[in-house]
């Protein structure tokens, strides 16, 4: 297993990261109950890890033992008959899916699929708990009528099910929803506390971690535990015995953003624009979100830029992502952004050397 | 006449006969008053049935083809003398009714020469009766019955039993009719030669012929109620106006039919001409595609095309079009039953299946399953190839009868659509042999037109018929529709008239390329500057609107953009089309969004904005867009591959992966984990080092389900590891250093590897849940675990493999974690420290084991590396 699998914690005890916050959680669910909770913070803080942590901590081991089931679903709508296939992750206590995966139909999802999981009451055996979790993931992807059906599921079937939401981010999440919850910030880890958890698992590994190269991984890591593990391992599979001055390695799809910020910045012209769109298409189809392409590309951009041009380089960007949720067709706004900003460049290299 | 009677009256279903009992039998059940005597005239009836009876006597295509077209051979014998025929003809023609004009002639002159009365009562039916018929009841001797005559004047009928029946001929059947059948078919035959000679005199002295029966048609119709549509409709192969060689295409195609569909009837003993014929030369040629599917802009006359050749060849065409319920079931069911079945009434005609409009069947919800029921209809039994026509016909078509669902198609089927290229009708378009109708020259139109004006008496100028044709883009239909529309107005019809209105003029949806051809040429506007941008811009605007697809314009207008080449210095005029492209799909997007599609108006104005800008003054080459659709596939196919993968994966992992993040976190990490940098020796002969990597990838294959793919490898220079799943492709960038790919012998032996630890796992797991104890917790890791498990195999085995003690080396050298580079020779001088583990090791399971296992030192000349220097035994041991 990847490292990240591998010493991801399974017990709130455990926790090393955000250990208040599983502190809190475990004494909440002391008295037997939790309110609705939605988790949200950036990728790779632990968001998921406390979930898991806190089934344990309501259910005990049993809610370890899980399967995946993907079903069929039929949905009777007015007009037609709908057939939605939905993967979910379940125990004996919880179920845990995934409902904008369904995409245009989430709505339905909700209305139908969640309503009726959540209407069925568990069995109480052995004096369990009266009620069952139900995790869903990303639901700021939900579209807005999936969350507004979710609010009244949240209130009526309350007595026999908790919602457990995660998203990244909870401004894309209705705030009738967010007020029915708890709502749990998730804050990224610090550099330091970033370095201290790849010291943490070279340790269990029974490696030595430079200093030197800990903390350039740290740096790259965007503040992200999951992606400074990933380096770790990678660094790890590239050449052993650490050295302190190794090369930190990127992703394939990042190097691939630092050449089209050089192919940018090298020339300014149409043709170059096509080059550069040839090379979008290619990120957007190996599943690189647009957003990310867009953000990372600014950032590369600025690197190399000069301090009167950062500031609109940034601004663009924001404009650009801002057009991107608002369209439907990705490409054509990475494309707007990449030839407003030629432009901009061309014009200020123009003013600049003349 | 070269076919033989006897044989036909032989058969059991003798047309004729039956022919002949309909006739007798129809006017009774028509009338339904079965106890009255009434004389009824039958005029048209009686020529139906005179035709009916020679069509089937002669089994052959309806109407009688002219002479002179018919492409076939069997045309009417046309050797018999003309006139003697024609006499006999008639003669015989009243000969064959004479029963029931009897004594009729003398009071019944004053009718038409060629209105026959016919008798008919329950007697008749029962048995034939002579009447003798009177006006005056006092002037009959014997029981009498009254009957009202076509003029309305009572009469009286001599009701005599006839005399004991005296068959002429000893046939079957001969009692039923006063005239032996072979009689009747004999004249039947004169009279359908007559008809056919008169028919042909017809032509000959009419050359056109077309012209000439729409004076009969005009005739009859007078006051115009029909629409000039059906009035005009062409009735004859030759009068079709599309053109000759894709009527003959169809027509060839429908033909090539006629050895299965006809075929099998010459199976029965009558050797039948045609049949013959057709046997000998088309039996061979196999049909391959089953289904014909015709296409072309509408008004052409493609449904036209299809019945009249249906008629031509003899089918009787069942034609299922959009106005019919066309979902998939009902679909099959009416295709089924046409193909299956035979028009009740004897059998006569074969059906020709015309599905009109597929594409609009294609559309809608159902569309898929009706347009994949087509196709299945069209390829049952494709795999069995000839084996129905293999055998013999009998047993074939015994066969075919039980085995209905999975026989071949029987019957042809010709299927109808607008747009060939339509996304829904893709399979079929494979499994069927597509013609496609072109537009008729206008010239030939305008004269059709022509000759249609002067049946209706309206003066047309030609050239303002010509315009008219060109205006409707040489549509047929919208033409006649027009122009019965003019007649209602004026007398004579000129340019100024067809061009003063809108009507003629359809609202044209081009096709694509069209669009942007007229989008962005700047050629033709010079007209554009006379009479003014806004007028162009607003007619660009018509046009836009008038097509619909916005999103299909947008991606032709992005990827031409690329195509086109225009240079732009500062790249002021890119970013401000970049921009517009953007506003076009933000306003797209929201009218999606919300619902509102009245902001669907402003996606054209910047599609509009975009085009002045991109406008070329040259022909621009274009192309259909398809990057984009072809990105969108591939995203979804590579979103479909994470999914998957991931769904594969143990519960506990999958928990925390999702597609975005395998995407960008975790699939590159682990693909980079999978580029070991191990030599590419034999296992055994890795450094402990190698051997510690390559433990680890096993274990993460084998926890990630993956596999390397052995086959084809890195052909064309491609730089492939062929995992399977295929996720590499998800880090694979075009232009992106990619990692030299491991070597094959590796890849095999990380392969054969992960599978010894799959099957490691799974015995584990079941002798877990056999001995039904938890699995201990601190479990061994991978390298001491696979030890653990060989021992356990071979625990009675004492020898011990070389590979174990490799092992129980690499596991010793990890515990102590030597960070100095090691060579095998450094590995051997380990073995002492590795020999004392695995005895160690061994001494577990198996108490009673040897002290000093046997070990074999072997050294392959050739395969080593390293510098051979003498080595004590001592050392080793």
């Amino acid at each position: 297993m990847l490292w990240v699998d591998k010493y991801r914690p399974r017990r709130l005890d455990n926790l090393i990261l955000n250990k208040h916050i599983g502190e809190h959680l475990s004494q909440l669910v002391k008295t037997g109950d939790c309110p609705h909770i939605l988790f949200y913070g950036s990728p790779g803080v632990g968001k998921k890890t406390l979930v898991i942590g806190l089934l344990h901590q309501i259910y005990g081991d049993g809610v370890e033992k899980i399967r995946v089931e993907t079903k069929p679903w039929k949905i009777q709508l007015p007009s037609r008959t709908l057939e939605v296939e939905l993967t979910t992750l379940s125990s004996n206590y919880h179920v845990e899916m995934n409902p904008s995966d369904v995409g245009n139909n989430d709505r339905h999802v909700v209305q139908e699929i969640i309503k009726d999981m959540a209407k069925s009451r568990p069995l109480d055996i052995q004096g369990q708990r009266s009620f069952k979790v139900l995790v869903l993931n990303e639901v700021d992807r939900l579209s807005k009528d999936a969350q507004h059906s979710l609010r009244r599921t949240m209130e009526k079937y309350s007595s026999a099910c908790r919602l457990i939401l995660i998203c990244n981010n909870v401004s894309k999440v209705i705030d009738p929803v967010r007020s029915r919850c708890l709502c749990i910030r998730v804050a990224a880890p610090t550099q330091e506390a970033i370095m201290s958890m790849c010291q943490h698992v070279a340790g269990e590994e029974g490696l030595k971690l430079p200093e030197g190269l800990n903390t350039r991984i740290a740096a790259a890591s965007d503040r992200n535990l999951r992606r400074a593990l990933l380096m770790l391992e990678t660094c790890r599979a590239a050449k052993y015995p650490f050295s302190d001055d190794q090369p930190v390695q990127l992703t394939d799809w990042e190097l691939y953003i630092q050449e089209i910020a050089n192919d940018i910045l090298g020339e300014q012209s149409p043709k170059r624009l096509f080059v550069v769109r040839g090379k979008l298409y290619e990120l957007l189809t190996n599943c690189i979100p647009p957003e990310l392409i867009l953000r990372r590309l600014m950032l590369e951009l600025v690197k190399k830029l000069d301090d009167e041009l950062k500031h609109q380089a940034a601004q663009l960007a924001a404009f650009y992502e801002h057009r991107l949720q608002e369209g439907q067709k990705h490409i054509f706004h990475l494309e707007a952004f990449v030839a407003k900003f030629m432009s901009e460049y061309k014009n200020w290299a123009l003013m600049a050397f003349g | 006449m070269d076919f033989d009677l006897d044989d036909l009256l032989d058969t059991e279903e003798s047309f004729a006969s039956q022919g002949v009992k309909r006739a007798l039998t129809r006017p009774s059940s028509e009338d339904a008053l079965p106890k009255r005597q009434q004389l009824v005239t039958v005029d048209e009836d009686h020529e139906i049935d005179d035709e009916e009876l020679l069509a089937l006597a002669f089994s052959q295509p309806w109407p009688p083809p002219k002479p002179d077209v018919q492409p076939s051979s069997q045309a009417l014998p046309a050797k018999l003398p003309d006139t003697a025929r024609a006499d006999s003809a008639e003669a015989s023609g009243s000969d064959l009714y004479d029963f029931n004009r009897g004594g009729m002639a003398g009071n019944m002159d004053s009718e038409e020469p060629g209105s026959r009365p016919l008798a008919t009562t329950d007697e008749v039916e029962r048995c034939l009766l002579h009447l003798q018929i009177h006006h005056d009841p006092l002037a009959v001797e014997g029981p009498i019955m009254q009957a009202t005559a076509s003029d309305g004047t009572p009469v009286f009928c001599l009701v005599t039993e006839p005399a004991a029946p005296q068959p002429r001929m000893p046939s079957a059947r001969g009692q039923l009719l006063s005239r032996p059948i072979s009689q009747l078919l004999i004249e039947a035959e004169q009279q359908s030669f007559d008809k056919a000679l008169e028919d042909s005199r017809a032509l000959s002295t009419h050359p056109n012929n077309f012209q000439q029966r729409q004076k009969t048609a005009m005739q009859q119709q007078e006051d115009g109620q029909e629409l000039w549509v059906d009035k005009y409709r062409p009735e004859g192969f030759m009068e079709l106006l599309s053109n000759e060689q894709v009527n003959r295409d169809v027509l060839d195609w429908v033909k090539a039919w006629d050895a299965t569909v006809f075929g099998q009837k010459s199976a029965k003993p009558v050797p039948r001409v045609k049949g013959q014929q057709l046997q000998k030369s088309d039996t061979e040629m196999t049909l391959d595609q089953k289904l014909l599917l015709l296409s072309g802009p509408p008004g052409l006359g493609k449904t036209t095309l299809a019945h009249t050749i249906a008629k031509h060849c003899g089918y009787r065409a069942y034609e299922v079009n959009a106005s019919d319920d066309r979902t998939g079931r009902t679909l099959q069911n009416k295709i089924s039953d046409a193909v299956d079945t035979q028009s009740a009434l004897g059998r006569r005609l074969p059906n020709l299946v015309i599905i009109d409009e597929v594409d609009g069947v294609a559309g809608g919800s159902e569309g898929k399953s009706a347009v994949s029921i087509i196709l299945n209809l069209v390829q049952s039994g494709k795999d069995k190839g000839g084996s129905g026509e293999g055998n013999t016909e009998g047993e074939a078509s015994a066969k075919a009868r039980k085995a209905r669902k999975h026989k071949q198609l029987q019957r042809p089927i010709i299927a109808i659509c607008n747009d060939l290229y339509a996304a829904a009708l893709r399979p079929l378009r494979f499994a069927a042999r597509s013609v496609q109708l072109k537009k008729p020259l206008a010239v030939r139109l305008t004269s059709r037109l022509e000759g249609i004006c002067a049946r209706e008496r309206i003066k047309a100028d030609r050239q303002a018929l010509l315009v008219l044709a060109e205006r409707s883009d040489c549509d047929m239909r919208s033409c006649l529709n027009t122009l019965q529309f003019l007649s209602r107005q004026t007398k004579h019809i000129r340019v100024a008239h067809v061009r003063s209105i809108k009507i003629g003029e359809k609202d044209a949806t081009q096709s694509a390329f069209k669009l942007w051809q007229q989008l962005l040429c700047t050629q033709g506007k010079n007209a554009a500057v006379v009479s003014g941008r806004l007028q162009d811009a607003s007619r660009l605007m018509g046009l836009l609107q008038d097509f619909g697809d916005n999103t299909l314009v947008l991606a032709g207008m992005h990827e031409f953009m690329e195509s086109s080449g225009f240079s732009d210095i500062s790249m002021q005029r890119t970013s401000s089309m970049q921009g517009h492209l953007e506003d076009a799909d933000v306003f797209a997007r929201a009218s999606m969004r919300t619902g509102d599609y009245g902001l669907q108006k402003y996606v054209p104005a910047s599609i509009l904005a975009l085009t002045t800008m991109l406008a070329v003054p040259h022909r621009p080459r274009l192309q259909w867009p398809k990057v984009a659709s072809d990105q969108h596939r591939q995203h979804a196919s590579q979103k479909e591959l994470i999914q998957g993968w991931i769904f594969g994966l143990a519960p506990q992992i999958m928990a925390s992966l999702s597609i975005d993040i395998a995407a960008q976190e975790v699939l590159p990490a682990l693909l980079k984990q999978l580029q070991p940098n191990i030599r590419t020796v034999v296992k055994q002969l890795l450094n402990p080092t190698e051997q510690q990597l390559l433990q680890t990838i096993v274990a993460m294959m084998t926890s990630y389900r993956l596999n390397f793919q052995m086959g084809k490898y890195g052909q064309e220079g491609e730089p492939e590891d062929l995992l399977q799943p295929p996720l590499h492709k998800l880090c694979s960038f075009q232009g992106l250093s990619a990692p030299r790919p491991l070597s094959l012998t590796l890849r095999q032996m990380i392969n054969h590897e992960v599978q010894l630890e799959e099957l490691n796992q799974q015995q584990k797991q079941q002798q877990a849940s056999e001995q039904a104890k938890p699995i201990p917790e601190s479990r061994p890791s991978s390298a001491s675990g696979l030890q653990e498990a060989v021992q356990q195999s071979q625990a009675a085995a004492v020898k011990l493999t070389y590979s174990v003690a490799e092992r129980a080396v690499a596991a010793g050298i990890m515990a102590k974690r030597t960070k100095r580079k090691t060579t095998w020779l450094d590995a051997l001088t380990q073995k002492k420290t590795a020999t004392k583990l695995v005895k160690k090791a061994q001494d577990g399971p198996t108490s009673g084991a040897p002290i000093h296992p046997p070990m074999l030192y072997k050294f392959h000349e050739g395969f080593t590396n390293a510098v051979k220097r003498p080595v004590l035994m001592k050392e080793l041991m």
